[in-house]
């Protein structure tokens, strides 16, 4: 099951990635998911084309066409589990916002908890059991187990924290799995003469002990590879272009490349070159992501900046995480100091990058001052 | 001999296909049906995971 944001925010790569994303869930066995606000980033087409060639279920009961009142996939989907039947609906909370593209339908969030009083009667005529799978967040989510009465087991989605026990809280058994799929809450039901007569579970912390899946260790590489060189080769088709730019882009403030720092600062670029961020770009390269949006902004210097690395043939200077990275643009150079604290550092090295990151120790890597 | 004892079972075999469905029928009407083992696992979140740069 997956309770939502499986989908990325924007951008090609973000869109290619999401379709991978659901394949990579098909292949791993999923029955059942609901849809997070993220799942609209690429529009209501491509979510509803990305899960028509899977096996997985896709249900929310609470978002309809504004127009029509129908709901935009199914409300609810019924499984059996060896002479139990399941029922699994979805329900998304109202006030999340997502993205509407040009020419889409409309589409409405209806209350989830009028929604779920409405149709859990007609569920339980169905199964045996009701499970929800939540993207209500964690206070809506509780609200609904207060305010509709029926449900046997939730899943709590959307920013819900974690809470490594499976309890049961008004009736409802619930877990909440923490965040960016590093953990997967387990609740075993046992269901005898269509009850459940016991339950317990855990929550499973897919960390080094956890060994990865070869097959779908390989899926993963195969794609990024083919990624990367899906934007190498634009970037070679679009060199030209992107020269005619990051000339035109230099005639205003930009970024000048560590051979214009070094002529002044030589000791500094001495003991700067021997350390990691020298070669930075050489750890993409490596590893076939040298033209992966997603990893180039802490591997360059300026990315998507007015004046700064657009790809290696055009920019090559700009390659290597260098001294405009933490100083700032050689151009605007006077204006600014040179102490630099770890609110720069941070913005590369995030607690998902860099988990272990501890700023004395990193700053100790990268002494390049006397 | 043997085939003979065959023959005797074979001759019961209406009794017992009875005594079977009678029990199964028995079972039934009182709703009573083996436990069943559900596991449900989830995930939340996942788009994130696939992150590696290198």
């Amino acid at each position: 099951m997956d309770s939502g944001d499986y989908f990325g925010l924007a951008g090609e790569q973000d869109s290619l990635k999401s379709a991978f994303m659901v394949q990579a869930m098909d292949k791993l066995g999923y029955d059942v998911a609901t849809i997070g606000e993220r799942e609209f980033n690429f529009g209501q087409q491509f979510l509803l084309d990305t899960f028509k060639t899977t096996k997985i279920d896709l249900v929310c009961a609470n978002i309809v066409y504004a127009d029509t009142k129908k709901p935009f996939v199914k409300p609810y989907v019924i499984r059996k589990a060896g002479t139990a039947r399941i029922a699994f609906f979805g329900l998304m909370g109202s006030n999340l916002k997502w993205r509407t593209l040009p020419g889409e339908k409309p589409l409405e969030i209806l209350d989830p908890v009028e929604t779920a009083k409405k149709l859990i009667p007609e569920m339980r005529k169905k199964a045996d059991v009701v499970v929800l799978l939540s993207h209500l967040g964690l206070t809506d989510g509780q609200k609904l187990t207060l305010e509709a009465p029926g449900i046997d087991a939730m899943v709590f989605g959307h920013l819900v924290g974690l809470s490594k026990q499976v309890v049961s809280t008004q009736n409802v058994i619930n877990v909440r799995g923490g965040e960016r799929g590093q953990y997967i809450p387990q609740i075993h039901l046992v269901i005898e003469d269509g009850k459940i007569s016991s339950f317990d579970g855990d929550v499973v912390t897919l960390d080094d002990k956890i060994p990865a899946d070869e097959v779908m260790g390989r899926l993963v590489d195969t794609f990024s590879d083919a990624l990367n060189k899906r934007f190498a080769d634009k970037n070679a088709a679009n060199a030209q272009t992107s020269a005619n730019a990051t000339q035109a882009s230099q005639t205003g403030e930009h970024y000048l490349g560590e051979k214009n720092c070094r002529r002044c600062h030589e000791v500094e670029y001495q003991m700067y070159t021997k350390q990691a961020h020298a070669h930075a770009f050489a750890t993409l390269e490596n590893n076939q992501r040298d033209a992966t949006p997603e990893c180039l902004p802490c591997h360059v210097v300026g990315m998507n900046q007015q004046g700064g690395f657009v790809s290696k043939p055009s920019t090559p200077d700009l390659v290597n995480v260098q001294c405009e990275n933490c100083h700032g643009m050689g151009t605007k150079h006077p204006e600014q100091g040179s102490i630099v604290g770890p609110d720069v550092c941070i913005t590369c090295h995030t607690h998902e990058q860099s988990p272990n990151f501890n700023y004395d120790e990193a700053v100790a890597k990268i002494v390049h001052w006397q | 001999m043997v085939e003979r004892r065959w023959l005797g079972l074979y001759r019961y075999r209406y009794l017992l296909f009875l005594l079977a469905a009678l029990g199964l029928a028995s079972a039934s009407l009182q709703g009573k049906s083996a436990p069943t083992d559900v596991l449900i696992q989830s995930t939340n979140d996942v788009f994130d995971e696939i992150a590696p740069c290198g």
